[in-house]
């Protein structure tokens, strides 16, 4: 017993004379997502008693993206926040720390170099994959046995699930469901083989043969499609539409959804278009900032990053999130399959993440993104041709926003 | 010499006022700090190509100039703006005289009608959008069951046939939707300052008016609407000003975003994106200089137009 307090007294005292370095990590990860980050933060502070690292929860993306404003524009960030790609290359590049040479060279190869781009502003790295996610079909089983593999297949069945039980004109049933926002046109246009901008991004570059096509498809899709704002989750549990493509991060409400209306329901990987099957990479980054932080605290961050991307973590994060696990060596691990065998619907969230692409870094990408919207938009209310959308918002990004 | 000394009247009346200012001086300090001083700042911002981080140039009003020439989404803005306050502005001032009137009646159940309408006035607008995103709902919405239902029945089945509006996903219909929410919202309020106008007017007038043998309309045209203009003006201003600062509906009922095609993007939405999704602060304090100078010059009209007809009683 003694010896047990001695020893006790001895490591707290060793624990104290460190420097105790103390992070502050700003996040927008609430529920089930801030437990799992929680826990692995524990676990990296019990094995690195020097540092304290204080996640701060400030809300959703958007307030998170208010209170860095505010902060560096009083030059006080905090030592590490996530980010958008979009955010850090309209703001906060300049303020943010070049982490080349900082993460090991064989972890940075054992993430998809897609994915690894959305961190890389003007050939510096500044930040690091962390809550990923990209797109996957949900279907319901009762209704789709096998989940359709191409653009075709995906047409015809939900073309066959369409049903108008009482014939009031309107469908009591569809066989996707439809949200209009700017990853729906994307997707599609670079499964058919579209290039977003040309090589110096001075032009943008949609208006080929792959917009149209992928614009065109979804018209073909909406007729037999609920169209709708709101997220697709409650709809899809409710059995009221028998397919859906939609983020991972939707996973948990999908589950909900389904458990409630009763729904069985499963995950597969995107049906494959003219070239091939791929999905976009969403979701955020970490990076820590330069501005208004000491040598120690920014080591201290870059270690608390390594260690997020370490197997443990790595696996434990996907694992209690929901977002995908992005770590090739992680992927093929017997943990990690052990795992998806108990857990059917993660499946094809493995398969997606390494079929992917992301989008091209640029200052104005939030507004160009935006104008990709409106189209979408424009096209699918029948406002305008495929055709006409494309070189309508070809033109407006153009001019207004890449300089021609 | 004898030390000159102050009056001891001016005295006291000097420290009273020291006192004075002593209570106002903590909400001074937070007027100040959080509403004065950012409108100046701003200002300041609006001259300057203002990025988070990095430099900042002087640019005078180039960014002014940017938002009056060539900005496509700041005039689709103004021009939905435009469209809201013209719509939601006049509805619900016409509605809120009437629900007034009809408040003021000897009717039954008069007390709770009073606070029913009330409560649309003080339920948190966030609570309020979410709600109606619901109603809007093209398929599962109760205004389109209510209109299809209406419509259905003789004698409106004789002359209309009525398919379902996709209320928040057809561009047409974005600021129509926005509209609704705003007078369903302000109705309740207006009414209530209505009634307190009617509950003013002296009974004398309708006395005299019956012993002229004035009919019903001749009382409200000449009596009730006249003595009730100072509050239709103080409404009419108050809602107006208001209706060109319409955010948050928008940002609820078309989640986060400006609506199909952009079709409900309001001035303060534009703003808001301008500033915190393209990180432009110099362009955005422009935009809010010219929404305050907008809001400014149409109230200055209202008032020098008040003149000629608003009667502030004898």
């Amino acid at each position: 017993m003694k010896s047990v307090v001695l020893l006790a007294l001895v490591v707290g005292i060793s624990a104290l004379g460190l420097a105790q370095v103390e992070i502050e990590f700003w996040h927008a990860m609430r529920g089930g997502h801030l437990e799992t980050l929680e826990m692995i933060t524990a676990r990296f502070m019990e094995e690195n008693p020097d540092i304290t690292v204080n996640l701060v929860l400030k809300g959703g993306y958007g307030d998170l993206n208010m209170a860095l404003i505010a902060a560096v524009a009083a030059g006080d960030p905090p030592t590490m926040a996530q980010f958008y790609a979009d955010w850090v290359a309209a703001a906060y590049q300049p303020a943010l720390l070049p982490l080349d040479g900082l993460i090991p060279e064989d972890v940075l190869n054992d993430i998809p170099e897609a994915l690894l781009r959305t961190g890389i502003f003007d050939g510096t790295l500044l930040t690091i994959p962390f809550n990923k996610s990209t797109l996957i079909l949900f279907y319901n089983t009762d209704l789709v046995p096998e989940p359709p593999t191409t653009w075709e297949e995906l047409l015809d069945r939900a073309t066959a699930l369409t049903v108008d039980e009482d014939g009031d004109g309107t469908p009591d049933r569809f066989g996707f469901g439809l949200r209009p926002y700017p990853e729906m046109f994307t997707f599609l246009f670079w499964q058919a083989g579209g290039q977003f901008f040309n090589e110096d991004m001075t032009e943008c570059t949609i208006n080929t043969e792959a917009g149209v096509q992928a614009l065109n498809f979804l018209l073909q899709l909406k007729e037999v499609s609920l169209f709708q704002r709101g997220f697709l989750s409650g709809p899809f549990g409710a059995g009221r539409i028998a397919m859906y493509i939609g983020s991972v991060a939707g996973i948990p409400f999908v589950a909900r959804a389904a458990e409630a209306g009763g729904v069985s329901w499963n995950t597969a990987v995107l049906p494959k278009g003219p070239v091939n099957n791929d999905s976009v990479y969403m979701g955020t980054n970490v990076g820590v900032f330069a501005m208004g932080s000491s040598e120690e605290e920014r080591a201290a961050a870059v270690r608390y990053i390594n260690f997020l991307l370490s197997p443990w973590a790595h696996l434990e994060w996907a694992k209690g999130t929901g977002y995908i696990p992005f770590r090739h060596s992680v992927i093929t691990s017997a943990e990690w399959q052990a795992y998806l065998a108990e857990d059917p619907t993660r499946v094809a969230v493995t398969e997606q993440a390494f079929h992917g692409f992301s989008y091209p870094i640029h200052r104005e990408f939030f507004s160009i993104r935006g104008v990709w919207g409106e189209m979408l938009e424009y096209v699918l209310l029948g406002e305008m041709t495929p055709e006409e959308a494309l070189e309508w918002a070809v033109s407006v990004i153009n001019e207004e926003y890449l300089g021609g | 010499m004898p030390k000159k000394r102050l009056d001891p009247k001016l005295r006291r009346r000097l420290g009273e006022n020291v006192e004075a200012y002593l209570y106002l001086l903590p909400v001074l300090l937070i007027l100040g700090m959080f509403t004065v001083f950012p409108l100046f700042r701003a200002f300041y911002i609006s001259l300057f190509r203002w990025p988070v981080v990095g430099e900042r140039e002087f640019i005078g009003f180039a960014n002014y100039l940017r938002l009056m020439t060539r900005d496509r989404d700041f005039w689709e803005a103004l021009r939905n703006t435009a469209y809201y306050v013209a719509g939601s502005v006049p509805i619900t001032l016409v509605l809120a005289t009437g629900v007034a009137v009809l408040l003021n009646a000897r009717l039954r159940g008069r007390v709770i009608a009073r606070s029913a309408f009330f409560i649309s006035y003080i339920t948190p607008v966030v609570a309020v959008s979410l709600v109606w995103r619901w109603i809007f709902h093209r398929f599962y919405g109760l205004l389109n069951y209510g209109l299809d239902w209406v419509t259905d029945r003789p004698p409106l089945a004789w002359w209309v046939s009525f398919s379902p509006i996709d209320w928040l996903n057809e561009p047409r219909f974005a600021i129509p939707a926005l509209i609704i929410i705003g007078v369903w919202q302000f109705v309740g309020f207006q009414a209530i300052i209505l009634l307190a106008g009617l509950q003013n007017i002296d009974r004398q007038y309708y006395d005299a008016a019956k012993v002229d043998g004035a009919n019903a309309w001749h009382v409200v045209r000449h009596i009730t609407v006249p003595l009730l203009t100072p509050q239709i003006f103080f409404l009419l201003i108050i809602s107006m000003i208001g209706a060109f600062q319409l955010f948050i509906p928008v940002f609820i009922l078309f989640v986060g975003g400006p609506g199909p095609g952009g079709a409900a993007r309001t001035i303060v939405f534009y703003i808001y994106e301008t500033a915190f999704y393209e990180f432009r602060m110099g362009l955005a304090s422009a935009a809010s200089y010219i929404l305050f100078a907008i809001i400014f010059v149409l109230t200055l009209i209202q008032f020098r137009f008040s003149r000629r007809w608003v009667f502030y009683g004898g």
